[in-house]
């Protein structure tokens, strides 16, 4: 009997329960708190446009992700790398990644439209600042020795070979916060877009006080939020934890 | 091999080395002796490049790339055992078939030939100090600068690969500078010693033809406590 499974799903299926009943004996108002099988009744009637609306929020998310990181990473070695261009460049950018991302859209509206791109925008920046400034810290802070034995040894592809593993513990650290960041913001924008996406699903549910779908969309953002941060760090353990055990407990 | 020439290094106001001036031979053997903290590895830096002097003269032989080999270790620890040794040839021009080979040869030579799929943070410090060895031999160096090498292996083994490396010495002409406390294997191994004193750093004595005496050894040990005069 694994308790790390087994507890929180009994646990869970007894919150269900008091939760069902609670309703059924209007001892919560069924209008502000929808019971779990009302849920599920709307669910299964809605369930195309709710699977619909779960891949376009999955496109945002990922493709967001995909194309802020590929950018943060190289542009974060070029910084680390160039001091000069670190020290001109790095306050402004640095104040640019604290404006709220949200707060970009009637800009990006007006820009682009009415239209998705104003979503994806938001979601690339989501993904960009915390891989770029973890980067960046990263490189600073990597130890300075390997360096030394690369220069020793006379190696020339020094960043390929050195100063890109020796950051990989940083930027993985930031590509975790930017995974973070763009889950927050993605479904934040795609509400004020207000139409597509669960975002839109849970703002048009909201409008026509179908509270049940407002839930279901809330629940959904959850589960799909720990699945993925799950997946990351399953990839993270096996792939840069493999040798960082010791590293961390050196530098602590 | 090596000359140095009135050598002093500082860092901002505080004087590490001062005007240390002392010649190395081809196929030499010199050991340095002295108190902790005195830039004995600031020295070897300095000698292998990776550190500027302040002032004099620092001659290394011409196409010679001294090798470090790092008390601290100093081994990359995403890459596991065989990588490692690698790394230091990885870039040279020669079929990687011949590297691997060199690899094998070098594993076989340090004893940790079934741990080449091991990572640094699984290894003991005396492990990993044999991998940081034959990262530097796999080079063939020329001139192999030690920084208290062997301080984490077993006797047995430190003398084993005193031996090694004396023979590699003899076959290939290595000149070995080492920094070291172990003043019996620094008399029993080394042509010269050579005696630094605290901050700022001078050289104190330089003695050759040493013999690993017991006599040797106390009065070495008199000569690198401090407040001693200096005897060339």
């Amino acid at each position: 009997m694994n308790k790390k499974i087994v507890f929180p799903i009994i646990a869970f299926l007894i919150i269900l329960l008091s939760w069902e009943i609670l309703v059924y004996f209007n001892i919560v108002n069924s209008l502000f708190l929808p019971a779990p099988l009302a849920i599920l009744k709307s669910l299964l009637k809605e369930i195309n446009y709710y699977l619909d609306s779960i891949l376009v929020t999955f496109k945002h998310i990922i493709i967001g992700c995909f194309i802020g990181v590929c950018l943060a990473i190289p542009i974060g070695l070029i910084f680390g790398g160039n001091k000069n261009v670190d020290l001109s460049l790095s306050p402004l950018v640095l104040i640019i990644s604290t404006i709220p991302i949200v707060t970009f859209l009637p800009l990006f509206i007006l820009w682009f439209g009415l239209n998705e791109i104003p979503i994806y925008l938001c979601s690339i920046i989501a993904a960009f600042f915390p891989t770029f400034l973890n980067t960046l810290h990263g490189i600073k802070k990597i130890d300075k020795s390997f360096i030394e034995v690369a220069q020793n040894f006379q190696i020339k592809a020094v960043s390929r070979r050195v100063v890109f593993p020796a950051s990989l513990p940083y930027i993985s650290n930031g590509l975790r916060q930017s995974i973070q960041l763009v889950f927050l913001v993605t479904p934040s924008a795609e509400m004020i877009m207000g139409d597509v996406g669960l975002g839109g699903f849970i703002w048009k549910s909201a409008n026509l006080f179908r509270m049940e779908l407002v839930i279901l969309g809330m629940i959904t953002l959850g589960v799909i939020g720990f699945l993925l941060f799950k997946i990351y760090e399953f990839i993270e353990q096996k792939y840069v934890l493999k040798w960082m055990n010791v590293r961390k407990d050196a530098e602590d | 091999m090596l000359k140095i020439k009135n050598l002093s290094k500082s860092f901002g106001n505080l004087e590490v080395l001062k005007d240390l001036t002392f010649n190395v031979e081809e196929g030499s053997f010199i050991s340095i002796i002295g108190p902790s903290g005195c830039g004995k590895t600031v020295l070897l830096k300095i000698i292998a490049g990776l550190e500027s002097s302040s002032s004099g003269k620092v001659l290394v032989k011409e196409g010679v790339n001294p090798i470090i080999l790092w008390q601290d270790f100093k081994l990359l620890p995403w890459r596991n055992v065989y990588k490692n040794i690698l790394f230091s040839i990885e870039e040279k021009d020669m079929p990687q078939k011949i590297k691997d080979k060199k690899v094998g040869e070098l594993l076989k030579f340090i004893g940790l030939y079934a741990f080449k799929d091991y990572y640094p943070y699984q290894l003991s410090g005396g492990m990993q100090q044999r991998v940081v060895l034959a990262r530097g031999l796999i080079t063939e160096p020329q001139l192999l600068l030690l920084d208290e090498p062997f301080s984490n292996i077993e006797w047995e083994k430190t003398q084993r690969f005193y031996k090694e490396l004396k023979q590699i010495q003899r076959e290939k002409k290595l000149t070995i500078i080492q920094v070291t406390h172990d003043i019996p294997n620094a008399l029993e191994h080394s042509n010269k010693i050579i005696i630094l004193s605290h901050r700022p750093t001078k050289i104190k004595a330089i003695l050759g033809n040493v013999k690993n005496t017991l006599k040797m050894q106390r009065r070495i040990l008199k000569l690198s406590e401090p407040g001693k005069r200096a005897i060339i």
